[in-house]
């Protein structure tokens, strides 16, 4: 009891100064969230089509891509990608090799997610735009992918969750976003618990619509799936 | 020292396999804490007190929205606040105990829910209490569904055991980096990290799709 009295104190006494500073950290990690989509979402696409390309040996680069990448740590990638990279010559602020690197390892599994949806779309499908006289391409970009989408959609949201969370190791190289605003302000106010729990609120407050916005998605396709005909 | 330094193998023998050796370590003793938690949380969520099955639901979805970062922040910096000092080696097995339990239990639900609600009631008939019917029948059917998808957990939680070495785990992750504060060689010191954690989480997949398929 005297800790939660105490944890109280930490709150009220330092809430009016962490506000401003956590409400700057949540606008950089939303900003680091979106560009990382954005990369996992265009390259995770282009894996997804690669991998059943007919040139082998590209399919077989996706492929390995795809399961070097889920096989490894997102945080070891990170620090490649920011402490490996410079020896190359590429030289990336802790922000930029957050997006690039949460960015590249969350398009391995987006392109799972993809790969499962466009198989969700029976063949007659495709094999009837290509009958018309669609070319492979059109026939993905207006006929499968459309019917795709609402498979896609709901472990794709689970995905930008798991991107939401992944930023928090950006901490570590520095990026200014919402657990390294928080070290920072415990070795200003020497409160660990407080801040930290400040930090995981306002983690709360970012993931968990995300997250009950995917479950409902994902029972709605259940629900569409199981009056859909055929 | 900076010859010595220059030789990829004394990276291996000084730094990097020690380091795999705790991954390993907290990596497992985790797992076997969040497949015996998370069975814990799903019986408490079945059972008839209502308030128990609200409390395991609360946490579970905190538990799996938080990045474990923060988590493990909290455990070990946070607590020792309260005097309780964690080592970090508990604190990480706590953290990422609590995660996988947290995953656990969906699966636990999803394969308790898979054995014919006939068998319970069968049981139940010939006079076993819920408990024992839940211990004797139920569980050891479940246990077919179940096996794969912890497996493949099991290849997450190599994964997410690289955030303990912010709190100072000497881990695989740890390592590498002491490695590169030495050498400057960042991108062959976590290349070859990047290697090894492969060849952690390679087999274990491999496993469950085996596991998968003779389902």
């Amino acid at each position: 009891m005297a800790f939660l009295r105490r944890l109280s104190e930490d709150l009220a006494t330092n809430l009016p100064t962490w506000l401003p500073i956590f409400a700057a950290a949540t606008v950089t990690v939303l900003r680091m969230v979106a560009l990382a989509m954005v990369i996992a979402l265009s390259v995770g696409l282009l894996l997804a089509l690669g991998r059943s390309s007919a040139r082998r040996s590209v399919a077989w680069l996706c492929v390995v891509y795809l399961e070097g990448m889920r096989g490894i740590p997102a945080f070891a990638f990170l620090y490649f990608v920011y402490l490996g990279l410079p020896s190359i010559g590429i030289f990336l602020s802790a922000f930029q090799a957050a997006v690039v690197a949460l960015g590249l390892n969350a398009a391995a599994y987006m392109a799972e997610i993809y790969r499962a949806g466009i198989d969700s779309v029976h063949v007659g499908q495709r094999d009837a735009a290509l009958a018309i006289g669609m070319t492979s391409g059109q026939a993905m970009r207006h006929v499968v992918m459309p019917q795709a989408l609402r498979v896609i959609f709901p472990p794709a949201t689970n995905m930008l969750v798991e991107v939401i969370k992944g930023t928090a190791l950006a901490s570590a190289i520095g990026a200014p976003e919402i657990m390294n605003r928080a070290i920072e302000q415990t070795s200003i106010t020497f409160t660990p618990m407080a801040v930290y729990v400040t930090a995981g609120a306002t983690y709360l407050a970012l993931i968990l619509p995300c997250a009950r916005l995917g479950r409902w998605l994902e029972r709605r396709a259940v629900r569409e799936r199981a009056v859909a005909p055929g | 020292v900076t010859s010595l330094l220059d030789n990829p193998v004394a990276w291996l023998v000084g730094y990097l396999l020690p380091g795999a050796l705790n991954t390993v370590k907290v990596t497992v003793l985790a797992f076997l804490c969040g497949i015996a938690l998370g069975l814990l949380f799903e019986l408490a969520r079945r059972s008839r007190v209502r308030p128990l099955g609200g409390a395991v639901a609360i946490v579970v979805e905190v538990l799996r929205a938080m990045p474990p970062v923060t988590l493990l922040f909290i455990a070990y910096f946070g607590v020792a606040e309260l005097g309780l000092k964690l080592s970090p080696l508990a604190a990480g097995v706590l953290c990422l105990g609590l995660i996988e339990a947290a995953y656990a239990t969906e699966i636990y639900r999803a394969g308790i829910n898979a054995v014919h609600h006939g068998q319970r009631e069968a049981a139940l008939t010939i006079g076993m209490t819920s408990l024992e019917a839940m211990r004797h029948v139920v569980l050891p059917q479940a246990l077919r569904h179940v096996i794969p998808p912890l497996t493949n957990q099991c290849v997450g939680l190599v994964k997410t055991s690289a955030a303990v070495s912010l709190i100072a785990l000497p881990d695989l992750t740890f390592e590498a980096q002491v490695v590169t504060g030495l050498t400057y060689q960042g991108l062959k010191v976590f290349g070859l990290a990047m290697l090894m954690y492969l060849a952690l989480s390679l087999p274990v997949s491999w496993l469950a799709r085996r596991l998968e398929r003779s389902r």
